[in-house]
């Protein structure tokens, strides 16, 4: 069984047309996926099903073998991290060595286990010169970092991308993929839901794309 | 031909803090594309922002030197005649776009200016027919999809009858098809005189201008003259490192 | 020039005038009376009764605790509770706390009516009704985008939670303390959004003179003049029975 399956999903906004029709999906831990069609296809509606944020009209998403739904919130994003499109969503603390160990805190980790998990994220998503930056205050290439490094902080087993090179010039592009290859690298899958085909093809093994509310692959 | 826009020396700040910008000169004739590309912070937006009389105006910074808007010092002019002249849209159609109708939008700018209801509704039109929109006059903005909202802010600017157009990394949410659109639109007004300026990340939506200038630190270069692209090593020089 | 019955003012005059009544009435059964009269009128104008029901029960809470407020701050009557010298339940006090619930649900199914118009009609009618049109959209404004402050704020919520900060799981005393984190995304998304309309607005000459044309610029029909005289009338007719004491 895969480790996340989309069986049958059907899903319309109230009162509007049919979005996304008769979607199976099937995602291993360690695929790299990129999902890809145009503006307004449906690409962040069904990521937000994948994550169990909306429910589809019909079918069911399954996460390790379970109903998505089955599982809190909170277990959701330690087994698959979410990047929002805009990162300054998901920015919560006063430097970015504490956004990183954030939920480490909360998950009762000692100081000694926390910090040495963000300087590890620190150093590979090349922040460690920011470490006492206040977030807001970084650019946008470097929020999108950030966020996929706290969110990486917590060992999630697949990661789900929403839209990460938007807005980011050549070489934090370039800074991204290098750091999404090194996700790859430590077995981490993920999922890339993006319009720009260029940054996507060198990433990922798989390609879907979505169309008239049906994926292709 | 008299330049639409020209640009003197100018050198922008933030309060007390080192200039953003320094020096900068070049001038924008009718017609003309050119490009702007940087690294991120680098002052692109800022560029944008001086250009339009957004900084001093409504955002605290300084402007020395010398912004020539058609021939007028940008600082002798109101904000009527600026807008007359000169529109922006931004990166972020959403913050663009706050009426409840694509046609409200489009009649917004000229509203402000008192033009009168029978002219406005001629603009509309011709501006729908331009673009494109036509079909979606009666539509929520806030149902179009991204590119279709960028359209829209494209046009609700575009109805105030610029001679030049600042656009400020608006492909940047929008996927290939969209994006070309916007350039046959922007093709569309050059050959009207309109002057466009670009600021772009994403190289591919420049290939058609006519100049392309760098910032980094600060200061500017030209990175290409004529229709070329960005050389691998020009890349590397214009982005540098974080 | 349009004129769609009911126009944006006839409809802003009759929420003022149900709103100024909710207000001024302290007795249950007028606000009862006026409550039904207002449903009625909703449904007449085909305003979906769901959206009032929809708002209802999300102030319910605000609502409530209002109401308690009032049955305990006018004790008189007959007493159904009490607690050493403190009278927690009279009739008295039921008859306020149910005056304060209708009034509160007039309200709110008044505020309905607006549902008619779309804002930019809603700013049209207050700027024809002589209210500046800068006031005027920025009332409106603020309130178009409070749906968009909520979303984001649920969705800082969300983001929280799917770090492994589940509000429902962490004590009481650290749920302030994890709220305030939620503040930083919220009120740093809320400004930077509030500065970028304002410049886009400014950018495309809003307060360039101090009046502006109208693409639409709708009149008052008869039927309008006709509600507007009848709905005052009335209004203030209960008002004066009211103030007399004969309601």
């Amino acid at each position: 069984m895969a480790f996340i399956q989309l069986e049958q999903i059907n899903f319309r906004w109230p009162q509007g047309p049919p979005l996304l029709r008769d979607i199976n999906l099937a995602l291993n831990r360690q695929d790299t996926v990129a999902l890809v069609g145009s503006n307004g296809c449906g690409k962040t509606t069904l990521g937000k099903l994948i994550m169990g944020l909306l429910s589809p009209t019909q079918g069911r998403v399954l996460l390790d073998g379970r109903p998505v739904g089955d599982y809190p919130l909170a277990q959701r994003g330690e087994r698959v991290g979410y990047v929002f499109q805009n990162p300054e969503k998901q920015l919560f603390a006063a430097s970015v060595a504490d956004e990183v160990g954030f939920a480490l805190r909360h998950r009762g980790l000692n100081s000694d286990q926390v910090e040495a998990k963000v300087e590890e994220m620190l150093a590979l998503f090349e922040l460690e010169r920011r470490r006492d930056a206040f977030p807001f205050n970084l650019s946008h290439g470097e929020k999108q970092r950030l966020a996929l490094a706290a969110v990486l902080a917590l060992d999630p087993e697949f990661v789900l991308l929403d839209e990460p090179s938007t807005g980011l010039d050549w070489l934090r592009k370039r800074k991204l993929a290098q750091a999404l290859e090194k996700v790859g690298q430590r077995g981490v899958g993920y999922i890339i839901i993006s319009h720009d085909h260029g940054f996507c093809r060198q990433l990922c093994a798989r390609t879907l794309t979505l169309e008239g509310g049906k994926l292709y692959e | 031909m008299n330049a639409a826009l020209c640009v003197q020396g100018v050198s922008v700040a933030w309060g007390q803090a080192e200039p953003v910008l320094s020096d900068l000169s070049f001038s924008l004739a009718p017609g003309e594309l050119m490009g702007v590309v940087g690294p991120s912070g680098c002052g692109k937006s800022t560029l944008c922002q001086a250009l339009a009389g957004i900084i001093p105006r409504q955002l605290p910074g300084q402007v020395n030197g010398e912004i020539r808007l058609l021939g007028r010092n940008l600082t002798e002019l109101t904000l009527p005649q600026i807008t007359t002249d000169l529109g922006i849209v931004f990166q972020d159609p959403q913050t663009q776009l706050f009426l409840p109708r694509v046609m409200n939008e489009l009649a917004f700018g000229p509203e402000n200016l008192t033009v009168p209801r029978e002219e406005i509704r001629a603009r509309i039109g011709d501006i729908a027919q331009q673009t494109g929109c036509q079909d979606w006059l009666e539509a929520n903005p806030n149902q179009l999809s991204g590119g279709q909202q960028q359209i829209v802010a494209l046009a609700a600017v575009l109805a105030l009858q610029p001679r030049v157009l600042l656009l400020d990394e608006v492909t940047a949410q929008l996927d290939p098809h969209s994006c070309k659109r916007i350039q046959d639109i922007i093709s569309d007004l050059r050959r009207q005189g309109v002057a466009v300026l670009m600021v772009e990340h994403n190289l591919e939506q420049l290939t058609k201008a006519d100049r392309i200038i760098s910032l980094r630190g600060g200061r500017m270069e030209v990175a290409v003259t004529g229709q070329g692209s960005l050389s691998p090593a020009m890349l590397a020089r214009v982005y540098g490192d974080d | 020039m349009s004129s769609a019955f009911p126009d944006a003012r006839t409809l802003i005059i009759a929420v003022v005038i149900l709103t100024s009544l909710a207000i001024a009435i302290n007795n249950p059964l007028v606000l009862a009376g006026l409550l039904a009269v207002t449903l009625l009128a909703l449904v007449a104008a085909k305003i979906p009764l769901g959206d009032f029901v929809r708002r209802f029960k999300r102030f319910r809470w605000l609502i409530i605790t209002l109401a308690l407020v009032q049955s305990l701050t006018n004790p008189h009557g007959q007493i159904y509770w009490q607690w050493r010298e403190y009278i927690l339940l009279s009739s008295g006090g039921l008859w306020a706390a149910l005056a304060v619930l209708l009034r509160l649900a007039v309200i709110l199914a008044g505020v309905q009516f607006l549902n008619r118009k779309n804002y930019q009609e809603l700013v049209t009618g207050m700027v024809q009704m002589k209210v500046p049109y800068e006031l005027a959209y920025m009332v409106l404004l603020g309130i178009r985008f409070i749906p968009v402050f909520m979303e984001e704020f649920r969705d800082a919520l969300t983001a929280m939670a799917l770090r492994g900060v589940d509000l429902e799981q962490i004590p009481w005393r650290d749920k302030l303390r994890v709220y305030s984190y939620i503040l930083m995304p919220t009120v740093a998304g809320a400004m930077v959004r509030a500065r970028r309309i304002a410049t886009a607005m400014e950018a495309r000459a809003f307060r360039a003179y101090p009046q502006r044309t109208w693409l639409e610029w709708p009149r008052l029909s008869r039927w309008d003049w006709a509600l507007i005289t009848s709905v005052m009338a009335v209004g203030f007719g209960i008002l004066a029975l009211n103030w007399r004491g004969i309601i």
